[in-house]
């Protein structure tokens, strides 16, 4: 991270919003593009990109290591598409899903190649592949945004893999 | 990382860079986020909507195993709004031969030929991994004041990655079982160790580079994940997928001086794919360890229990319908046996239970650890399981079979569970068992899904009770409890229990029924079951959070280990609650402890959330104990052990030891707490620490 980011994260420590916008504008895109495949969704991914800076902002004083500024933003914009998804399914439960876009059933255009590996994986798994090919994330840091072990990570990713192998070969 | 996978995630890469993705919309612009912060009023703490819990996925995962040709028995619609069905109770058939096999097998191929599967899902380690079913029984000595695994059922043994005999702990490290001596507890060292792969003895089995413990190796990839010294090319839950040869060895048994290991081995050389591993050692001398016999029996292992000497083992054996005419009947007709002589299971010992609609067996095979050379008793059943309760005397297998009934594609290609789509229920095969023989009763099933694995299931004075969580037309989910005869037939039933919601964890006690169900607070149900033909709600208490394991604690206490919440759903932390239930009427919270902070940054987790086994007991000193790690992205996880205890109605926090902190990612996995008098001992795959349980000071640790 450079410097002036830094210093970008400890004047939003105070409560600066046009710190954490400078900050935030940096990472948007691609915190979008990431909601966007894990979600299948523009409008999950906005709504999710939305309350993790929300829940970003008011947290940032507790964030101890300037430079775990950018996975910590993944680790909760994850935690935020997660619950994204299960409050989906709580609406679907009590009748009032409204105009809730199926995941699945996007309501934007992904290239058909993408869609194809994408469609064949859940939630965690499109987080997994994700973060690791695209963001290159190391296990241990995906282990970190997702609550669980590298292990597990590992598991998860080797698994998607082979998903995907089959999906791509098909 | 292997080439193939190397190619797909690059080909992934490439189409994910070059995909046209949306704009970022305005509401997503720097001014429109700064706006919005400068604008509201950004609330410290939040209050949170629960996150889709880990179970859900799983069932949802489930639901998703779309089964063409239900063998539901529709004995008409009842009065009542909802569609009511019954099942008939089936008894055993078995093959006459092994063409009568082979052409339910064909006749499964041609059906399914249109039919997305999801097979893997049901049977691979996902389930396992997601559900970590299983966990006292310890045959070596009864001394109360040495550790033994927490079970649901007493005298029935799980196995686990760590037992303790009280002079020496046995853990199970991926592939490598170490035997630590325990005392004194500052001179804790190895005594001993065991390759489990050196014993694994499958015909084609490859000696490569794919286990070899403690070399460096050379494979590429990341390596931190991993136990020092381990590499992309041997780590078993990688290689377990594509290897053949490769082990993943899952949990083992302590039984006088016989310990017990069983995994999964990969053997697609056959056309079989995965075969359970019993490996068998004599472990008199603990020095000189060797392997007296290894058992087989074709499928993913499921679960196993320990009754005495007797040893049952199950097995998913998902059947290759890929394969040609020559090799079908081979790769349909299931094996099992010690190594030196594996044979094809019996046409007569093969049960063709109902039209079965999945080319899959259940495989349940028993043996006797005191006389090895009786050799072993197996049966298969056309089907499959998921979760297994077992007593002294009967073994239940459960499985979840839905049927998709929406005419939405697209969740089923995405994989989104819509409530309602689905019409899920039970099957639940029924064993006796004798000695280390197995016999297949009947099967029965009931409506809805299994929620809290094997704790949803209970036997007592010979009726096998059962908790599910059922939906209707419109996906309302409600929970469930059934009441079966021994010919599996339900003779008492209450339903709709928490509308809306799903269950989380069940205690069965005697006569009661203790239910915990959950959408955004948590209701106890205590259910009375003292006439099986008439199960009645006595109380319920509502509190937030909610409870993923019960243990009765005494007679009229229960403690529940669960997750916290507030009025919207969960909240990040651990929460411990202690009720009383002395009057089943009007369940009482008399006690709670919250573990955790409270934010979307920062999470306390508990594998006790997941597995029994993670929960320490101490019963004679009141003392419970769970492994905690506490997850902040900025500072990394801290690892720790928690103790309580109970005393005159309250939770008193006892200890919280430090077992390890670090951001360099060579955190541990699997911790596990057992003790031996006044010393606990926590270990972890890569470390045994001991710690005095009077002062809480750290007494010896060793390195694995």
């Amino acid at each position: 991270m450079r410097q002036s980011d830094k210093a970008l994260v400890r004047r939003a420590c105070l409560g600066d919003t046009g710190a954490f916008g400078e900050l935030y504008s940096i990472y948007a895109p691609e915190l979008f593009k990431y909601a966007c495949c894990v979600t299948g969704s523009q409008q999950l991914a906005q709504d999710a990109v939305q309350e993790a800076v929300m829940c970003a902002f008011a947290e940032i004083s507790d964030l101890r290591n300037e430079d775990a500024f950018k996975g910590w933003l993944f680790k909760i914009l994850s935690n935020v598409c997660k619950k994204q998804l299960s409050r989906k399914i709580e609406l679907y439960a009590v009748g009032d899903a409204g105009d809730m876009p199926d995941e699945g059933t996007d309501d934007f255009e992904l290239s058909a190649q993408l869609r194809i590996a994408l469609e064949g994986l859940d939630a965690e798994e499109r987080m997994v592949l994700l973060l690791s090919s695209v963001n290159g994330y190391k296990s241990r840091e995906i282990a970190l945004m997702l609550n669980c072990s590298a292990s597990t990570v590992r598991s998860k990713l080797a698994r998607t893999l082979k998903k995907l192998r089959l999906e791509l070969e098909d | 990382m292997n080439k193939k996978d190397r190619n797909a995630l690059n080909a992934f890469r490439s189409a994910y860079e070059g995909a046209e993705m949306p704009e970022l919309p305005d509401e997503l612009s720097k001014e429109s986020i700064v706006n919005m912060l400068d604008q509201k009023e950004v609330p410290k703490t939040k209050r949170r909507k629960k996150y889709m819990p880990l179970k859900a996925v799983l069932a949802a995962t489930l639901a998703i195993a779309v089964i063409a040709g239900s063998s539901i028995v529709y004995e008409g619609i009842s009065a009542g709004v909802k569609l009511q069905k019954s099942y008939t109770s089936q008894a055993i058939k078995t093959a006459s031969d092994y063409k009568e096999i082979k052409e339910i097998f064909e006749k499964i191929n041609k059906q399914n030929n249109n039919t997305t599967w999801f097979g893997s899902r049901l049977f691979g380690k996902a389930t396992a991994d997601l559900a970590q079913e299983e966990g006292l029984g310890n045959a070596s000595g009864n001394n109360s004041n040495v550790g033994k695994t927490n079970v649901q059922v007493e005298g029935v043994d799980e196995a686990d990655i760590i037992k303790n005999d009280g002079k020496y702990l046995y853990r199970l490290v991926f592939d490598k079982l170490y035997i630590i001596s325990l005392l004194p507890a500052d001179k804790m060292k190895v005594a001993g160790t065991i390759n489990i792969y050196d014993d694994i003895k499958i015909a084609d089995k490859k000696t490569s580079d794919v286990t070899q413990s403690g070399s460096e190796g050379s494979a590429s990839g990341d390596q931190s994940g991993a136990s020092s010294g381990r590499t992309d090319a041997y780590y078993p839950e990688y290689d377990y997928l594509y290897e053949d040869g490769a082990i993943d060895a899952d949990e083992f048994y302590i039984y006088g001086n016989t310990l017990t290991v069983l995994g999964n081995v990969c053997d697609f050389t056959t056309g079989k794919g995965y075969k359970t591993f019993v490996n068998i050692y004599d472990i008199t001398d603990i020095s000189k360890v060797t392997l007296k016999k290894q058992f087989l029996q074709d499928g993913l292992y499921l679960s196993s229990r320990l009754i005495g000497g007797d040893l049952y083992i199950l097995s998913n054996f998902s059947v290759n319908l890929n394969s040609d005419e020559v090799f079908m009947e081979e790769s349909c007709i299931p094996t099992s046996g010690y190594s030196d002589n594996i044979k094809t299971v019996p046409a007569n010992d093969i049960c063709i239970v109902s039209e079965p609609d999945y080319p899959s067996y259940l495989i349940a095979s028993g043996l006797n650890l005191d006389n090895l050379k009786a050799g072993a008793n197996t049966k298969s059943i056309l089907g499959a399981g998921e979760n297994a309760y077992c007593n002294a005397e009967s073994l239940f297998v459960a499985r979840t079979k839905c049927t998709y009934t929406s005419n939405v594609l697209s969740d089923v290609v995405a994989e989104i569970y819509t409530p309602g789509a689905y019409d899920c229920l039970t099957e639940i095969y029924r064993f006796s068992l004798d000695d280390g023989k197995i016999t297949f009763d009947c099967k029965g099933a009931v409506d809805g899904t299994i929620d809290d694995g094997q704790f949803s299931m209970d036997e007592y004075n010979g009726y096998f009770r059962i908790a599910t969580t059922g939906s209707d037309k419109k996906g309302v989910t409600s929970g469930g409890v059934y009441v079966l005869d021994k010919n599996m037939k339900t003779v008492g039933k209450i339903t709709g229990l928490a509308k809306g919601e799903r269950i989380y964890a069940v205690r069965f006690i005697g006569e009661t029924a203790y239910v915990v169900t959950f959408e955004q607070t948590d209701p106890l149900f205590v259910i009375d079951l003292s006439k099986p033909e008439s199960p009645t709600l006595k109380g319920e208490l509502k509190i937030t959070g909610f409870s993923e394991y019960l243990h009765p604690v005494g007679k009229n206490l229960l403690l529940g280990i669960g997750k916290n919440g507030d009025l919207n759903g969960t909240t990040p932390g651990i929460k411990i609650s202690l009720f009383d239930v002395s009057d089943p009427k009007k369940p009482i919270e008399v006690d709670r402890r919250i573990f955790g902070g409270n934010s979307a940054s920062r999470d306390f987790t508990t594998d006790a959330w997941y597995t029994h086994k993670a929960v320490m007991v101490y019963s004679e000193k009141n003392l419970y104990g769970i492994p905690v790690w506490a997850s902040d992205y900025s500072s990394g996880i801290k690892e720790l052990f928690l103790t309580i205890r109970i005393e005159n109605n309250k939770i008193i926090n006892d200890y919280l030891y430090p077992l390890s902190e670090d951001n360099t990612g060579y955190y541990s996995i699997d911790c596990r707490g057992t003790y031996i008098d006044d010393t606990i001992y926590i270990s972890a795959d890569r470390f045994v620490k001991a710690f005095s349980m009077t002062d809480g000071s750290l007494l010896g640790e060793i390195e694995l």
